[in-house]
């Protein structure tokens, strides 16, 4: 899967939000996506997946040269993108077994054996995210911890097989541990299929076990720079300012004082 | 089998039908009492605060003949999966079963016309009079009064001292009468420490008007527990009237579920008595008119005694041009100090031109409880449907889950044998709602 973003802009409420994003991605690759809070981050991945909240404003996303922004949210999934969400909703009365079978059959429309191993596969995910079966009948995220959350959410995307994964923020609250397990189930994709990612985030802590491909920083709805690995080293020795530095970027709020 | 027929439901005709039953003391004294008590009382009206949002002034209550089948009903095979179970075709009783290894052991599951016949002895007959005088007692308006007093048909359970069953007992009415009422009376009684379930269904042919008027009496006594599961689906002609009480005895648990679909006006109640210390009750009701149908569900929490804990869970969602009213209070007496009491009433409104009303009450005579109670009325949600679609749901799909979802916390707990029907009757509901 090749997913082509150009100049694409969009806003919330009137306020411009992204001002001509271009990324170009592929399966088999993994996309590390940094950038200071407000950056526009969240919003890339909202857009990306047509959340209504937000509106496009120019520009166009590809994939496999098709233009998705006129497509709705759930047609983009079956073409096998995937959304792993920073704030996971609670579904009260939806058992995870239940939820994630239909969302299977929907993936894998017209493959028997795999809606035949769907339970030996769910399991067998869960023993891998190092979660209790209690799970299956428990309802979606409803009173789930942070972390419990975010492992539902890989423990998802292992069980739909997406070409292409986005993490919106999926290290964030996470302790050391509940991370490698994360970090497990995205490498295990990775490793066995052909799937790509894209991985938001703040902090180079997840990068050390998902190692990227390709790093990208965004600032003020633009991405400023792009590189490998050494970015992020960079970026953690001397901070976002050092970006701005480097690339004579301007606060655009006037009362906004620059940090330290 | 015969059926006999009563033409009117003024006093006078009342009172020749009381007369004119040849029926054991125990009853008639039921009759005698509610007839008294009709004979004082006016038709509601929407002055009467119960009635205000739901106006029956329409009806010509005294114009409502009603009819009482005789004749012996079949003992069947017991079906595997159930302790007991008794059918219904309009007031006669058709069939009645009896798990096996219950023979013996003391529980009665019998027809009312049964236990006229003879069919309970005389300690139980005493019983199930205080139950019922005791529902007739907690009536509060006129509808209520006249169904004791003309009590067509029903099923008397009950249970023996640490009888503990966990598979339930069935009593099923079928309906395809025409202009006519019917009062169909469920009694239910665990006796200390017994404990069981008791689903109670009816069904309608699309065919037909006819006004239901219900009482259910339940009485768990002292550590007892009963769970009680209503599922109504009669034809969106009819008119339904339902009054429960349960009444709870110390340490006993009552868990009554209530899921009305059918009628184009109902008139649900449903009361609690918290009369003991330890008693734990559950009020869980679902609901979800469509066209232009009309629901109203009232539901009491009483705390008579101290160191109760009741809880109220009711949910409904209204679509096209229905109406749905929740009423829901939670009475303390004086002496129920330490009471722990709560009512969530959730409603979801799936059409633009469909209402739902919540008024919650608290009604508190006493200090050192915890008492509250939390409502909501809205549209589905969008982060919700978003997250499902996300997952590759259909826009349709994703609110079919959400539904569903939404009364799970009551449907869920359904026995086995109508779980099945309720979630199909949901399913159908959101469909018609999506055209």
């Amino acid at each position: 899967m090749k997913i082509e973003i150009r100049n694409l802009q969009a806003q919330i409420e009137d306020t411009p939000i992204l001002k001509g994003v271009d990324l170009t991605m592929n399966s088999g690759e993994v996309h590390a996506l940094m950038g200071p809070n407000g950056s526009g981050k969240s919003t890339l991945s909202n857009v990306m997946f047509g959340n209504e909240t937000y509106e496009v404003t120019g520009g166009e996303i590809l994939v496999d040269g098709q233009n998705i922004l006129e497509m709705e949210p759930h047609e983009r999934a079956q073409l096998g993108l995937f959304l792993a969400f920073q704030y996971p909703v609670e579904i009260p009365g939806v058992s995870v077994g239940r939820f994630l079978k239909r969302a299977s059959e929907i993936r894998f429309e017209n493959d028997e054996s795999r809606t035949k191993s769907f339970v030996k596969r769910l399991r067998a995910s869960m023993d891998f995210m190092e979660m209790e079966q209690s799970f299956i009948n428990r309802y979606l995220n409803t009173g789930f911890s942070g972390g419990e959350k975010k492992r539902m959410e890989i423990l998802q995307m292992l069980m739909l097989e997406p070409q292409f994964a986005i993490l919106d923020e999926t290290d964030s609250g996470l302790d050391i541990d509940a991370l490698k397990i994360v970090s497990k189930g995205v490498n295990k994709l990775r490793n066995e299929t052909d799937f790509g990612a894209l991985v938001i985030t703040h902090y180079q802590r997840i990068l050390d076990h998902i190692k990227p491909d390709y790093v990208h920083i965004m600032y003020q709805g633009r991405i400023v720079t792009s590189g490998g690995h050494e970015l992020v080293e960079a970026l953690e020795a001397k901070g976002y300012d050092w970006v701005k530095k480097q690339h004579g970027i301007q606060e655009e709020e006037a009362n906004e004082q620059p940090t330290g | 089998m015969s059926v006999q027929t009563f033409s009117s439901s003024s006093v006078d005709a009342l009172r020749s039908f009381v007369d004119g039953r040849d029926e054991p003391q125990w009853l008639r004294d039921v009759r005698e009492a509610a007839l008294a008590r009709f004979a004082e009382m006016a038709w509601p009206t929407a002055q009467d605060e119960e009635f205000r949002r739901t106006d029956v002034s329409m009806y010509d209550f005294d114009s409502y003949s009603f009819e009482i089948a005789e004749g012996a009903n079949a003992v069947v095979e017991n079906p595997v999966g159930q302790s007991g179970s008794l059918a219904f075709s309009n007031t006669a009783a058709i069939r009645r079963s009896l798990a096996a290894e219950l023979e013996g052991k003391g529980v009665v599951f019998v027809s009312l016309e049964e236990a006229i016949n003879g069919g309970i002895d005389e300690a139980l007959a005493a019983r199930v009079r205080s139950v019922l005088m005791k529902g007739l007692e907690n009536a509060d308006n006129r509808l209520t009064v006249w169904h004791y007093a003309t009590m067509t048909h029903g099923a008397i359970l009950f249970v023996p001292r640490f009888v503990e069953l966990s598979d339930p007992f069935v009593v099923t009415f079928d309906e395809d009468g025409d202009g006519t009422l019917r009062a169909p009376q469920i009694v239910a009684i665990a006796d200390e420490g017994a404990r069981f379930s008791l689903v109670h269904r009816v069904r309608q042919q699309e065919e037909g008007e006819v006004l239901f008027n219900e009482a259910i009496d339940l009485s768990a006594g002292n550590a007892g527990r009963i769970n009680y599961f209503g599922l109504q689906n009669v034809n969106i002609d009819s008119t339904y009237v339902s009054n429960g009480l349960g009444v709870v005895g110390r340490d006993a648990t009552l868990h009554a579920y209530t899921a009305a679909f059918g009628g184009l006006l109902s008139k649900y109640r449903m009361d609690l008595e918290m009369a003991g210390a330890g008693g734990d009750g559950f009020l869980g009701g679902l609901y979800f008119p469509y066209e232009d149908q009309h629901i109203d569900l009232r539901t009491v929490q009483r705390h008579v005694d101290p160191k109760a804990h009741s809880l109220t869970l009711y949910k409904g969602a209204v679509t096209d041009e229905s109406h749905s009213v929740y009423q829901g209070l939670i009475n303390v007496e004086h002496d129920a100090v330490s009471t722990d009491a709560y009512l969530t009433n959730n409603n979801l409104v799936l059409g633009d031109d469909a209402q739902a009303d919540s008024i919650p009450t608290l009604e508190i005579h006493t200090d050192e409880v915890r008492c509250s109670h939390g409502s909501t009325t809205g549209k589905l949600d969008e982060s919700q449907i978003f997250y499902l679609k996300t997952r590759g749901y259909s826009p349709e799909e994703a609110e079919h889950l959400l539904v569903q979802g939404f009364f799970e916390e009551v449907a869920g707990h359904y026995p086995e044998v109508v779980v099945d029907e309720i979630h199909e009757i949901v399913e159908a509901r959101i469909g018609l709602a999506d055209e």
